[in-house]
């Protein structure tokens, strides 16, 4: 699946509207910690990785591009 | 020989002020006052300059009242602000409730999560030593400085419990499990040292670091704590009659409901909607409520979470 697509459509699903890749999700102000509980269940159970430790860092999660970089991060170490 | 709960008794105030009242309140900005409104809290315990350690003293006078014992040991756990630097809180709290045969100290800088790790201490104190009977927990709630909203945390309420831990006491503490993460040791503070007291102001580092970062290894904390207590207990998840936590926020019980798939008890909201956040008595206060309640069998098991911005997580199994 393609990771940048299947956020998009998560995202789009959960805050209506649409989201830049580049766009700092939380600047926006929508990132409740449900919301972030959430994003990152839906990216283990989607991409089957294990989000934890020091890769629970914010910054990891600011930007739709920042996420697929550290899905693809998580997959190829697990690989 | 089990290690369980004597008594506990609760010191909460007559008066309760609804949020908006709060003298603080017209000087919110509006993230702040939007918070304090939707955060689950209608009023909050109030008891006027009262100090942490008067109160704490208080439950520990009228719970030895109720249950006359000695206790080998004193716990505090100990308050936001001190009532006094190089003194000492919990002496006072000895002295106070004439507690001469037992030594004091304080479990500190855990934040609401003080509570349970003050459980499985007593336990470990008890059990290390025959010759202990009872060790006694005391702790008071009241705001670090005037002001009681913690935006984007919860809103405090002042109140004060002590509690027993004694040898064939229940319920029993079956298993506990504690976590601490340094990383988080200063995502809030307050700066007293350049302010007077009255102007002392709650700073959150970065909020989105809380709502985020904090929660996120909560997540993973918490879901290994409460899987290594069961497994510790050789208790089945299925077997766990209901559970409590801390009253942060409404939010924060639907955020452990979905995180753990497991059904927190709604008596911790009422509590939240009624007094606000107590701090590290939130869960005392509801494991007292529970157990008034009548609604749970002997031999039932009560999962108990607890945790702080500190960082700390404690997971903790009682068996009625």
């Amino acid at each position: 699946m393609n990771i940048a697509l299947g956020l998009q459509d998560f995202l789009v699903t959960r805050t209506k509207r649409s989201w830049e890749p580049e766009e700092d999700l939380f600047a926006s102000g929508v990132v409740s910690s449900l919301f972030a509980l959430e994003l990152v269940v839906y990216l283990e159970k989607a991409y089957g990785v294990e989000v934890e430790g020091e890769n629970l860092s914010i910054d990891n999660f600011r930007t739709i591009r920042r996420i697929e970089e550290l899905v693809r991060e998580l997959q190829a170490a697990a690989s | 020989m089990s290690i369980g709960v004597g008594t506990i008794h609760c010191v909460l105030p007559d008066v309760l002020v609804p949020v908006e009242r709060l003298p603080e309140f017209e000087a919110l900005g509006h993230d702040e006052a939007a918070f304090a409104r939707a955060c689950g809290i209608g009023t909050i315990a109030e008891f006027a300059d009262a100090q942490s350690g008067a109160l704490a003293a208080r439950a520990c006078r009228e719970l030895l009242e109720r249950d006359p014992v000695e206790p080998d040991l004193l716990m505090m756990v100990g308050p936001r602000a001190p009532d006094v630097l190089l003194g000492s809180d919990v002496c006072r709290v000895q002295s106070e409730a004439k507690l001469t045969g037992a030594f004091a100290f304080t479990v500190d800088g855990l934040g609401c999560a003080g509570s349970s790790a003050a459980w499985a201490i007593g336990r470990d104190l008890l059990l290390a030593d025959p010759g202990r009977e009872s060790v006694l927990i005391t702790h008071a709630s009241r705001p670090t400085g005037a002001d009681r909203v913690r935006y984007p945390v919860t809103v405090i309420g002042d109140g004060a419990f002590a509690m027993t831990l004694v040898r064939g006491g229940r319920p029993v503490l079956r298993a506990h499990r504690m976590a601490t993460d340094g990383a988080f040791h200063d995502l809030f503070e307050v700066d007293y040292k350049q302010t007077p007291w009255y102007e002392w102001s709650e700073r959150c580092q970065s909020p989105d670091r809380y709502r985020f970062e904090l929660a996120m290894h909560s997540k993973v904390r918490l879901r290994k704590l409460v899987a290594a207590v069961l497994a510790d207990a050789g208790v089945a998840p299925d077997r766990v009659a209901t559970t409590l936590m801390q009253n942060v926020t409404a939010s924060a019980y639907d955020f452990y409901e979905s995180l753990l798939d497991l059904s927190i008890h709604p008596l911790c909201k009422e509590n939240l909607t009624r007094y606000g956040h107590l701090g590290a008595m939130d869960v005392v206060l509801n494991l007292d409520c529970l157990l008034a309640s009548g609604e749970l069998a002997e031999g039932d098991f009560v999962l108990v979470l607890n945790n702080s911005p500190v960082a700390a997580w404690a997971v903790t199994l009682w068996e009625l």
